[in-house]
């Protein structure tokens, strides 16, 4: 095992000259700071497009960038041959979402480490931007799950949100009034963002609604992820 | 617990929920806390315990002619075509220059010694300067001897130590007859006719030792046990005094250079404790010290830095290279500082 760790750690047309130490630092620190980016285009995104392949996107893309530098050092040729081979794969897909393009970068700088002798540097990368997909998709990382829930409602009245805190408060960990609309014939519109307790008890949810004497109709829509919107 | 009760409690949240809520909220903090740690250890180990690249010396020894002549040998037993890398032993012969002006250079000078001799035969006031010339006699039977031993190989031992004893028997013979001349020339008061003898020997003497000083530069011999890297003359070659003739490198590194960035942490000193570590396969690693320190930062030769094309600066330092360590000059090792010990 030790003679195949070294074989790959000192093979290839360049002897890796950075030490293992500082290639894993680089990507990690990549990596951290594409969170940190991550982070901060979600906390600013205030357009309604907003796209959750596009914030993992953001966290991947610094990782898979440093191991290209990595490998590409000082070699302006390998820069122009990923260039070559980015742009031909980019001239026969339209790659519509920004992941799928992360992952064709990915398999490129991949090949390219491995082509040009850089076992231990791909293998580093490939470690690394596996881990932080992996962390993504498990974290539904740029998700935004803090509602799984919009429920609208008519009733008759006011104060709606006196009378919906006990349900609410059953059912939900957390909720937010969205939009309030009077009518002239004394009732009223009303749109809330919930996140349920239990989805599964969504009909539960529904009949609690129900049974209050204000409420006449009611709207539950619950979707899984609703990081899309 | 009754039907309003049950309306009214809270839910429960079930685990398979809280756990995933959970891994969405706190999953992303963790990986970042994580992350920023790995980080910190990552960079307190590239502090510590410092690599730094050398490469193992490359002594290159030039053997100059010491004479001026004519190069007849390049190598004595070697094809012309595998001269370049051949291994060489210490003080194997690897140049040899053209004797025949010297043998003629000694062949004028056994004519002026003959003709002495005549003089000496025909003049009996110049009896007793018989001993100078019997010397001379076997001072040029020594350098013709000593010609002789030249034209033999390194290989032909046995003829070799023929003629060493040979050379040696008539040297004892010159230091007696030296030194019952002494003993003449102290005793008697020499005759205006006989300093004149004297001198024409002396003449002659000088000769001999012009010429055999010649012939013991006639051959170089390589210092050091190597392999040839470079012939800068081919037989035939007119060489003066000091013009190269071939360069040998040794097999084996004695010394390691590498340089000490400007910016790291650690301030090498000499004695200072290293490890070494090949970067062939299989990888070993060995203890050494920092044998010295250069005085002042220098220019990092491109194949020591991490990136080739981009300048970077450094102090030298020159590493032992042990023994048990067999490396080849020119080689690439890393060498493992740990900056915490000092």
């Amino acid at each position: 095992m030790d003679a195949i760790f070294d074989s790959l750690m000192n093979s290839g047309a360049s002897f890796s000259r950075i030490p293992p130490a500082t290639i894993l630092l680089s990507l990690l620190l990549s990596a951290i700071v594409g969170q940190l980016i991550g982070w901060i285009y979600m906390w600013t995104h205030v357009s309604p497009s907003y796209s959750k392949s596009f914030s993992t996107s953001l966290v991947t893309l610094p990782v898979i960038v440093a191991l290209m530098m990595l490998l590409m050092a000082d070699n302006t040729a390998i820069a122009f041959g990923l260039l070559a081979v980015f742009a031909v794969v980019r001239f026969r897909n339209v790659l519509k979402d920004t992941r799928d393009t992360t992952f064709v970068l990915w398999a490129i700088v991949e090949g390219l480490g491995i082509g040009t002798m850089h076992f231990f540097e791909s293998l580093c990368g490939l470690a690394v931007v596996g881990l932080v997909v992996v962390y993504l998709r498990v974290s539904d990382f740029g998700g935004r799950n803090r509602y799984d829930a919009f429920l609208s409602l008519d009733y008759e009245g006011s104060n709606i949100e006196e009378r919906l805190a006990s349900v609410f408060g059953r059912h939900t960990m957390r909720w937010k009034r969205l939009t309030e609309q009077s009518f002239e014939n004394t009732t009223a519109s009303a749109s809330f963002r919930v996140l349920l307790r239990d989805p599964a008890r969504c009909e539960e949810f529904r009949e609690d609604l129900l049974q209050l004497d204000s409420v006449q109709q009611i709207s539950l829509y619950v979707n899984a992820q609703n990081s899309e919107l | 617990m009754n039907s309003s009760d049950s309306k009214t409690s809270t839910i429960p949240v079930p685990s398979g929920r809280r756990m995933s809520l959970a891994i969405t909220s706190w999953l992303p903090i963790a990986f970042f806390v994580g992350s920023c740690a790995i980080c910190l250890w990552l960079g307190q180990i590239q502090n510590t315990a410092v690599t730094l690249v050398g490469e193992v010396e490359v002594v290159e020894f030039t053997l100059n002619s010491l004479d001026e002549g004519v190069v007849s040998q390049i190598v004595p037993g070697q094809p012309e075509s595998r001269i370049t890398f051949a291994s060489v032993a210490k003080d194997q012969l690897v140049a040899v220059l053209d004797d025949r002006f010297l043998a003629q250079r000694l062949g004028v000078a056994n004519q002026n010694l003959t003709a002495i001799g005549n003089e000496l035969k025909q003049d009996a006031s110049l009896k007793s300067e018989t001993g100078i010339v019997d010397s001379l006699g076997v001072e040029s039977e020594i350098i013709q001897l000593m010609l002789d031993l030249n034209r033999l190989g390194d290989d032909d031992l046995e003829q070799r130590q023929e003629l060493l004893f040979s050379i040696e028997k008539k040297r004892s013979e010159l230091g007696f007859e030296a030194t019952a001349d002494s003993n003449k020339s102290t005793q008697e008061m020499p005759s205006m006719a006989a300093r004149l003898f004297r001198q024409r020997c002396e003449s002659i003497r000088t000769e001999f030792k012009a010429i055999s000083m010649s012939l013991s530069r006639l051959d170089s011999r390589t210092p050091i046990a190597g392999r040839i890297t470079k012939t800068h003359v081919r037989p035939g070659d007119v060489v003066t005094v000091g013009q190269p003739l071939v360069t040998v490198v040794p097999v084996k590194g004695q010394h390691v250079v590498a340089y000490t960035h400007e910016n790291t942490s650690i301030t090498p000193f000499a004695g200072m404790p290293v490890t070494l570590r090949t970067r062939t396969l299989p990888i070993k690693e060995i203890e050494s010290i920092v044998e010295s320190v250069g005085p002042a930062i220098e220019s990092i030769p491109s194949r020591q830095r991490s990136v080739a094309r981009v300048e970077e600066w450094g102090r030298p330092v020159r590493i032992k290279l042990p023994a048990a360590m067999e490396v080849a000059p020119g080689a690439l090792v890393e060498i493992l500082v740990d900056a915490s010990s000092h």
